[in-house]
């Protein structure tokens, strides 16, 4: 693995103005299992993929109720999602105590977003180590952000991060038109749910186990659906499986993927053509790449997801 | 004190009283400040030259009414904000004699507790002429075309309605001023020794002075 | 780049032998990627806009705002690492408000910037944080007028009638420098303004972008920092578009 002297921490610029510490950062979030978010004109969906740590433990929780009218989904540190999340419902008291009002979404995303860039700014502390998806129904609608370590947020109408979540997204723009159209709260799902499905790798299915299912809209609030609640959903695809050959399908569409990390900044650099301040990125990929699947800890996609970093 | 009603004669025991007949008034090229000169500790008569008209800026001053130790470290405070203020500013600009109100305002409003200072703030800026501005105890703040204050004020509330005129000549105005604080010094017992005035206009500053001989009539 | 390999430019607030802070160099490098920004003073008020690069069609068109208020009559867009613009901001915004609390009235845009240019330059002086990654230009109308105000990771800011940073700055300047500061008013620049953008894109033309023009003007909106109007800025656009072919007739209308 190669090492650079600009990567130790969050306060040093490289040469060509990149921080390491926060792209690293985003890489955390491509070790976590895939969470998908879209939204219609009433509703947003969220589904995750559960992990266990073995047979016989328990799933870790990938989707967090925030308040009534909004929830998060989380891919990457888990124990950061719990610090963000409690800030976020903490954001979320005030806001009706104070106010006597539903906290906004963009409001609460950009309190989060404001709160991790002061980790990418001062010595002594790391940037966050989770990606997360917001969904929210608010005065004026509904929403779907989506949250870095970076601090950057944005807004979208459909979103995934986590392992392999660049296939989601191709299935998300594919069906883009759909899913803006669509007034079935069930057709979001099974929608959410089809593009959860092709972040799979060969050997796992969605199971009622393994998958998680919120929904936040105009006359529900934050509902999520977990173990046997989220069966009535399954039943509803045509298959539980990644039908595709996920290799193929992601060196195809690279080239539309980008989800931004700090800025729409540095796109250039994704060939690094200075060896000295090249980070572990090359190395790590390929060592990856060529590792057996292994849907449980080192599930990394190489050519999408250098893409993701390195913009 | 309960916040609504304030105590003005909570004096310590010995503290040094501007008990004492200020005032402020627009006038056509600017505004003119008067103020009477006695400095009282009980019945003693601290000072009897007092200067009660305190410089701000080069064109901003201030009355000062209440307790001679809080009004001039308040005075003092706003001076030290304003110095600070001006440096900011470009070169060829001042503050405003709205600026220098507000901050007599917020220190005396913060430190209400604790403070007997009743203060006019009066000045010239080439932005809006001659203001002036009223700050009573308590730390709310008044725009008027003209201000008085101080124990001897109660007596020529009257007169004052009735003679003032906005936009007088300067000579009118000083005659003005001069009057009712010859009256005001007359039926306060507080009040007294010589009226002092300043003008100031877009010329700059003018510092006139009347002994008793000159304005008892 | 002599700074690599000397140990000097691996921590901030440490001066090279020749008097350098590499690590301020650095922050200025991750704004030159970034989407191009700019700022016009005209006689009546002030124009910012922006070319915000579209990085996925699932983001939500019109949303994701850039262009930022600081004050009701004070503007800011921004260049660079995105995150650190909002801070720069949320730094504005308070040092706006304290000064409003304190003296009653808005703060002045000449004095804002002081007071904006030493926190910046604070982040210049330790090696326990970084300088920021972004360039700013502020725009806003106070007692004295338009103001415009363009500030570094370095924390020096001037103050210009024209201004420019990210990507395709130096495109942006050249067109800039065509323009009569004295007679251009804010109606005007707004399609200048999308001109410019629209021809420093060719800088990213590989990317989609979307504009972003907000102004600052007495006769138009009171002394107040918006968004221009969907039809103004449909009508900018258009402009813009119009004759991509023959640039030289655009700049005599311009100007």
């Amino acid at each position: 693995m190669f090492r650079n002297n600009y990567d130790n921490d969050s306060v040093t610029y490289s040469p060509t103005g990149r921080l390491f510490q926060v792209e690293y950062a985003l890489e955390a979030i491509k070790q976590g299992s895939a969470a998908v978010g879209l939204v219609s004109k009433s509703h947003v969906v969220l589904a995750a993929l559960k992990r266990n740590a073995e047979e016989l433990g328990s799933y870790q929780k990938k989707i967090i109720k925030i308040d009534d009218h909004m929830g998060i989904a989380l891919a990457g540190l888990a124990p950061d999602a719990r610090v963000l999340s409690n800030f976020l419902r903490k954001q979320a008291m005030s806001s009706k105590m104070i106010f006597n009002r539903p906290l906004s979404t963009s409001k609460a995303v950009l309190s989060i977003a404001d709160k991790a860039q002061e980790n990418t700014q001062s010595y002594g502390s790391r940037p966050y180590g989770v990606g997360l998806l917001i969904a929210g129904y608010d005065e004026t609608g509904a929403h779907l952000y989506e949250f870095q370590p970076s601090g950057s947020v944005l807004e979208y109408y459909g979103a995934a991060i986590g392992a392999r979540s660049q296939a989601a997204r191709t299935y998300l723009e594919r069906n883009l038109d759909t899913i803006l159209e669509t007034d079935s709260v069930e057709d979001l799902i099974v929608h959410g749910l089809n593009a959860l499905r092709d972040t799979l790798s060969q050997d796992v299915e969605l199971t009622f186990k393994n998958t998680s299912v919120s929904v936040v809209g105009k006359e529900s609030g934050f509902t999520i659906y977990d173990d046997e609640e989220v069966q009535q959903w399954l039943d509803k695809l045509d298959s539980v499986s990644n039908a595709r050959n996920r290799d193929d399908d992601d060196n195809d569409n690279n080239e539309d993927s980008n989800t931004n990390t700090n800025e729409e900044t540095t796109t250039t650099t994704t060939t690094n053509t200075n060896d000295n301040e090249n980070p572990a990125s090359e190395e790590t990929t390929t060592a990856t790449e060529t590792a057996p699947e292994d849907d449980t800890n080192t599930t990394t996609d190489p050519s999408g997801d250098r893409m993701e970093t390195d913009d | 004190m309960n916040g609504i009603t304030v105590d003005i004669n909570h004096l310590k025991k010995g503290e040094v009283n501007l008990g004492t007949s200020i005032m402020a008034i627009n006038f056509k090229d600017g505004v003119i400040l008067g103020a009477d000169s006695r400095t009282t500790t009980g019945s003693y008569i601290a000072n009897r030259v007092t200067d009660k008209l305190t410089q701000i800026h080069d064109t901003i001053y201030c009355c000062r009414s209440g307790s001679a130790a809080d009004t001039q470290a308040v005075a003092d405070m706003v001076k030290y904000h304003l110095q600070i203020f001006s440096a900011q500013l470009p070169p060829d600009e001042k503050p405003t004699t709205e600026i220098a109100a507000n901050v007599f305002q917020e220190i005396c409003y913060n430190n209400k507790d604790n403070l007997t200072a009743g203060i006019i703030c009066a000045g010239y800026d080439p932005k809006n002429g001659g203001s002036v501005y009223s700050i009573p105890i308590g730390g709310s703040i008044h725009k008027q075309d003209y201000a008085i204050a101080g124990s001897g004020s109660t007596f020529i509330y009257g007169w004052c309605n009735e003679h003032f005129k906005p936009s007088m000549e300067k000579d009118e105005c000083v005659d003005f001023v001069k009057t009712a604080l010859s009256e005001a010094i007359k039926w306060d017992g507080s009040s007294g020794g010589v009226i002092r005035m300043v003008i100031l206009t877009a010329t700059g500053v003018e510092r006139l002075i009347f002994y008793p001989e000159d304005y008892q009539k | 780049m002599t700074s690599i390999g000397t140990g000097y430019d691996l921590s901030n607030s440490v001066f090279s032998p020749d008097g350098r802070n590499f690590q301020v160099e650095y922050a200025m490098k991750a704004v030159e990627n970034g989407g191009t920004s700019i700022g016009i003073k005209c006689k009546d008020g002030v124009v910012l806009a922006v070319e915000k690069i579209i990085n996925s069609k699932l983001l939500v068109p019109g949303k994701n705002k850039r262009i930022q208020t600081i004050d009701k009559h004070i503007g800011v867009v921004y260049s660079g690492l995105l995150p650190d613009g909002r801070h720069f901001v949320s730094r504005g915004r308070d040092e706006a408000q304290t000064f409003k609390s304190f003296y009653k009235t808005p703060i002045s845009v000449p004095h804002l910037m002081d007071r904006l240019g030493i926190y910046v330059q604070n982040y210049t002086c330790y090696n326990s944080v970084r300088p920021f990654g972004v360039v700013s230009i502020v725009g806003g109308i106070d007692s004295n007028g338009p103001h415009l105000y363009m500030i570094e990771p370095s924390g020096t800011s001037w103050g210009y009638s024209g201004a420019a940073t990210g990507k395709g700055r130096q495109t942006a300047k050249s067109e800039l420098e065509k323009l009569d500061y004295e007679t251009l008013t804010v109606r005007e620049a707004v399609k200048v303004a999308a001109k410019i953008i629209h021809q420093a894109h060719e800088d990213n033309k590989d990317k989609d972008y979307e504009l972003e023009i907000s102004w600052i003007s007495l006769e138009e909106t009171k002394g107040l920092h918006q968004f221009i109007p969907d039809d103004l800025l449909a009508e900018a656009i258009k402009y813009a578009k119009e004759d991509e072919d023959d640039d030289e007739e655009d700049e005599e209308m311009e100007s």
